[in-house]
């Protein structure tokens, strides 16, 4: 009977870069050193291969690779992690978005924060940028895409 | 010039040096942390002038240019008049630098000074190329392909 093999990389793991061992001392794929720029303690596998838009095989393969290369290390997930984004942040970018866009930038938001897999309540201060992005790149009038980019970059640029 | 249009970009965290070229590679203005020699961004600029050049020849829709490196990343965004490239710590997120960017360098664009000032500056990126940082064998490569392309 063929042994049950362990998973060893999962959706939900997260993971850093090691400071063993430099991504320069491996020869890294164009898309494994995309993975590595998105490495910041916060993103999730999963959420990495989403953003990179790669299928999860892909996305497994390439983590596999790395950690078996030495370059990764998992963090432990009951270790103490900022996660709280600033009280009333998600609240002034809604503002913000409804003023340039209208009042249909609540149900845009709501579908962006699904794409990240992330709702009011688990979006974390690393993925506020990303969001802010995606959220702009709906506003099709430049003026008002730059009004509101200039505020969320006032308003963000403390947490980040 | 960096300082007083880009401020916003040298204030997030992980960023260590941001530069402002012209199209024949000079350094316009430039910003960097103390571990940085100003030496090196002429080098560094000129990569992206081969990369920015060759894409406006070709006609490419590509304004900006990402690239990791084991302690960091360069980001670079091009304008017709110039390119602008910042040198970033691994950690710092793109879609930040982007936003920063995109801010910063609608400013800069709008203020008069500078619409003044930019029309002493060359429109064109490819045909710098070869008078910047080309050596004999490369300029008679790339007069080929001008060539073989005026001829196809």
């Amino acid at each position: 009977m063929a042994e049950k093999s362990k998973p060893d990389i999962l959706p939900d793991m997260v993971f850093k870069l090691s400071h063993k061992r430099s991504p320069s001392e491996v020869k890294l794929r164009s898309l494994e050193w995309a993975i590595v720029t998105q490495l910041d303690g916060v993103k999730s596998v999963g959420q990495i291969g989403e953003i990179l838009a790669l299928s999860w095989e892909e996305t497994r393969a390439m983590f596999r690779r790395l950690k078996e290369e030495g370059l990764l290390v998992m963090l432990d997930a009951s270790a103490p992690v900022q996660r709280d984004i600033p009280k009333g942040l998600l609240e002034k970018v809604e503002y913000e978005f409804t003023l340039h866009l209208g009042p249909v930038a609540s149900v845009i938001l709501e579908d962006i924060l699904t794409e990240l897999k992330r709702t009011r309540d688990t979006l974390e201060p690393g993925q506020v940028p990303l969001l802010v992005e995606l959220i702009s790149l709906e506003i099709s009038h430049p003026e008002h895409r730059y009004k509101f980019e200039k505020s969320m970059l006032e308003t963000i640029k403390a947490i980040v | 010039m960096i300082e007083k249009f880009f401020k916003d970009l040298t204030e997030i965290t992980g960023v260590e040096a941001v530069i402002l070229y012209d199209n024949a590679n000079s350094v316009l203005d430039s910003w960097a942390i103390p571990k940085y020699n100003p030496g090196i961004f002429t080098d560094v600029g000129e990569t992206f002038l081969h990369a920015f050049g060759v894409l406006e020849h070709l006609n490419y829709d590509f304004g900006e240019i990402m690239i990791p490196f084991d302690r960091g990343l360069v980001y670079a965004r091009s304008h017709s008049h110039f390119y602008l490239v910042i040198i970033a710590r691994l950690s710092t997120p793109v879609p930040m630098l982007r936003l920063a960017v995109n801010v910063n360098l609608h400013d800069f664009l709008e203020n008069r000074k500078v619409q003044k000032w930019m029309k002493k500056l060359s429109g064109k990126k490819f045909f710098q190329i070869k008078s910047v940082s080309l050596d004999d064998v490369e300029k008679i490569m790339l007069e080929n392909m001008l060539e073989d392309q005026s001829n196809g």
